[in-house]
């Protein structure tokens, strides 16, 4: 053979096998960058790396944080599992390929296992024949190694070194990525925490002292009231031994005279106090023990027994569990629009096409929005032409939907703009309210990473504007199980209908819409029944009896964005399948209603 | 009707019980009380056995349960020795929780209706509708 030709031969093996080389390790690269979870990251990479290179195994060590041992964090299969589940690990500057290497921050390459001096066999690696341990580095910050391994001698050349390498360096920044940012997540949740239970703490405090402060009229009401009460009885005793001995005998006189008896028995100081009063003239005593005495001192406990009630209600608000899911604001707002009771005729509603599902608990959003369309109501009150707009927008950095709801009434001064906020702060007067509304919608938004602010003019009303973070759907590109069913949908003819109606119909049931003006004596047809609890022209309770009538009530599920106590027991006693919270995703909406066809068939079988 | 109707009430907190009895007492009806599970029971076993009956239950959720623990739905289960007691007496449950599921899950063992705990026009109310009084 020529000398020259066998020099080209080696030449096109060498540049063939670098290319693979070369490919693999982009391979490796591209699909590794794009894992963020470092726990995802290490068992991908080493079946990456075995893909890619065909590599019979590949593990990851990561030294531990004393800097001793460099500890196993995957390898593939059975044998990677054996080792980390024996918590395998090697010791930093010891007798092992990844102990030198992870030590001096060089790769280490075994051609032929059974020569090599620093390699000890490994029982569940036996087809091992050649090996290369790369450090992971960061600069000169070692912070782990690889181990590739083939059932092939001679597996690796030097030349493989550097392009392995190149990996591992790649390989090394995208764990230092993934820790970096799993301690970022973690010191967040701990200073969520730390925020919320100071919020908490400082919400309690203010609570506490606030309910002291209602309370505290209580006692002295009452004592004046011990006090009246008995002196009215003794009084009228009194008044009574002025008549006729024959009325004495009547039982309401027998009944003032005994209790008299028993008062003047355990307080005589009373008694004294109405030998006084009996000589006294008519508007004087009028003054001192008249009962519109005893009727305020009894409203004065009832404000403060109302306002400690009303503080109980609205305090299980927002801090009750939030369940965040993907949501449409827009259907939200809506409900929120009929919830409220503010006329539909003064509000405008503007949104972007197409706008994204948001992550929110549709329950706390919708007391959100209906906590600000009864303040807008307020301050629109002496307004001849009320309005109020509310328009959804994605904002610029497309995170957030922001979410702006504008009056025109009589707008918020300056210096009260930032008091709102703040917990039992209140201008409406203290009997009505609590001035707990704003503060739990702060709260509500902040806890889902969204936030809420203001911006007003006297007699220029005022805007609030919301920002609520995105839902990252992850199901819907899920394949739909085909299903059968013959499904009617009860509802406006709205956004929500329209998804679930192409929902419904992709997964293969007849589906039927219809608004709740529809009458019909076919209800029994359909498989299943779906009604949304809220309606704009009509309460859906109604249109549950006309389905009761058709004896289909069995078959109905109704979905709310705002399931109520009281609605949901009511609609249970009419007899429907169930009440559940509205599905916004087609996930989770074929699943719930796959779910009670199912049973509902079970059910009649 | 001739006769008053004869409500059982049932709650812990004996303040709530003598307050809901004054209450139901000026409305007219005959009242009874028990401040707890086992006490409920026995007195409706033994009214049965003297042949009287009650006319409707009002019952608290949040008590201690049969075995004397803490429990969030204890009332859950004399609501069910109840309905399988005396099927045909209707029972309105009360509770401090304002949940859907709690409504649910009473709807379910057979209460006649449910309430949240305070709201004492609601408790008149939905009595009347229950033993078909109009107010």
């Amino acid at each position: 053979m020529d000398l020259a030709n066998i020099d080209d031969n080696v030449t096109l093996e060498q540049a063939l096998r670098r290319a693979n080389l070369l490919a693999a390790a982009a391979e490796v690269s591209q699909n590794i960058t794009l894992i963020l979870d470092i726990d995802e990251l290490l068992p991908k990479t080493v079946d990456i790396i075995c893909d890619a290179y065909d590599f019979y195994y590949a593990g990851v060590f990561l030294i531990d944080d004393a800097g001793e041992f460099a500890v196993l964090r995957a390898g593939r299969g059975e044998p990677g599992r054996i080792m980390i589940e024996n918590n395998h690990k090697l010791a930093v500057g010891g007798n092992s390929m990844i102990g030198a290497c992870t030590a001096r921050n060089e790769a280490r390459i075994s051609l032929d296992v059974d020569t090599e001096r620093v390699w000890y066999p490994n029982p569940v690696l036996p087809d091992t024949r050649s090996e290369m341990a790369l450090p992971l580095a960061i600069g000169n910050r070692v912070i782990g190694a690889v181990t590739v391994q083939s059932v092939e001698a001679a597996a690796f050349s030097d030349e493989d070194i550097s392009s392995l390498q190149a990996m591992a360096n790649q390989l090394a920044i995208a764990i230092e990525n993934a820790r970096n940012r799993r301690e970022l997540e973690e010191t967040h949740a701990q200073l969520l925490r730390a925020k919320t239970f100071e919020t908490i703490a400082t919400a309690t405090g203010d609570a506490i002292h606030w309910i002291g402060n209602k309370a505290e009229p209580i006692g002295g009401s009452l004592a004046r009231l011990r006090e009246d009460v008995q002196l009215l009885a003794c009084a009228a005793a009194e008044a009574l031994d002025l008549v006729a001995d024959e009325v004495k005998t009547y039982p309401l006189a027998q009944l003032f005279l005994k209790e008299a008896a028993d008062i003047q028995q355990h307080r005589p100081d009373i008694v004294e106090k109405v030998e006084q009063l009996t000589s006294l003239p008519v508007d004087q005593l009028e003054q001192r023990l008249s009962l519109n005495s005893i009727m305020e001192d009894l409203q004065i406990i009832a404000n403060a027994a109302s306002l400690i009630m009303k503080v109980k209600e609205e305090l299980i608000g927002p801090a009750r569990e939030q369940a965040p899911r993907p949501v449409m604001i827009d259907d939200v707002v809506n409900d929120a629009v009929t919830g409220s009771g503010i006329p539909s005729a003064i509000v405008r509603l503007e949104k972007q096409n197409d706008l994204p599902l948001v992550l929110a608990d549709p329950v706390q959003l919708n007391r959100v929005f209906i906590n600000l369309f009864k303040n807008a109501q307020e301050a629109m009150a002496d307004q001849s032409q009320p309005r109020l707009s509310v328009s959804l927008r994605l904002d610029e950095d497309q995170k957030m939907v922001l979410a702006d709801v504008q009056d025109n009434g009589t707008g918020i001064p300056e210096e009260t703009l930032d008091k709102i906020w703040i917990t039992f702060h209140t201008t409406k007067g203290v009997k009505e309210h609590a001035g707990l509304g704003l503060p739990a919608c702060q709260l509500i938004l902040e806890h889902i990473g969204g936030h809420i602010t203001v911006a007003s003019r006297p007699g220029q009303g005022a805007t609030f504007t919301m920002a609520v973070p995105l839902a990252e759907d992850k199901t819907d590109g899920a394949k739909i199980e085909p299903s059968r069913g013959k499904v009617l949908l009860v509802d406006d003819a709205d956004d929500w209908r329209h998804f679930a109606a192409i929902a419904l119909k992709a997964a293969g049931y007849k589906t039927a819409t219809a608004d709740q003006n529809y009458r019909s004596g076919q209800f029994n047809q359909y498989d299943l029944i779906l009604v949304d609890d809220i309606l704009a022209n009509r309460d859906s309770i109604e249109v549950l009896q006309e389905i009761k009538q058709a004896g289909a009530i069995a078959k109905t599920t109704v979905f709310s964005s705002n399931p109520r106590v009281e609605r949901t027991k009511e609609d249970k006693l009419l007899g429907i399948y169930d009440l559940l919270p509205k599905p916004y995703t087609q996930a989770s909406l074929l699943n719930e209603v796959r779910k009670a066809i199912t049973s509902i068939r079970y059910i009649r079988t | 009707m001739d006769v008053d109707p004869k409500i059982l009430v049932v709650d812990d907190e004996e303040n709530l019980l003598r307050s809901v009895e004054k209450t139901l007492l000026r409305e007219g009806f005959e009242v009874e009380t028990a401040n707890g599970n086992i006490s409920a029971y026995e007195l409706v076993r033994d009214a049965l056995r003297d042949g009287e009956s009650f006319d409707l239950i009002i019952l608290d959720l949040n008590m201690p349960d049969f075995e004397g623990k803490d429990s969030k739905y204890a009332g859950l289960e004399l609501l069910e020795r109840l309905k399988s007691a005396i099927p045909d007496i209707p029972v309105i449950v009360n509770s401090a929780w304002d949940e859907v599921e709690t409504a649910k899950l009473c709807i379910d063992k057979g209460a006649a209706d449910y309430f949240v705990k305070g709201r004492t026009d609601e408790m008149l109310d939905k009595i009347r509708v229950v033993l078909n009084i109009s107010a």
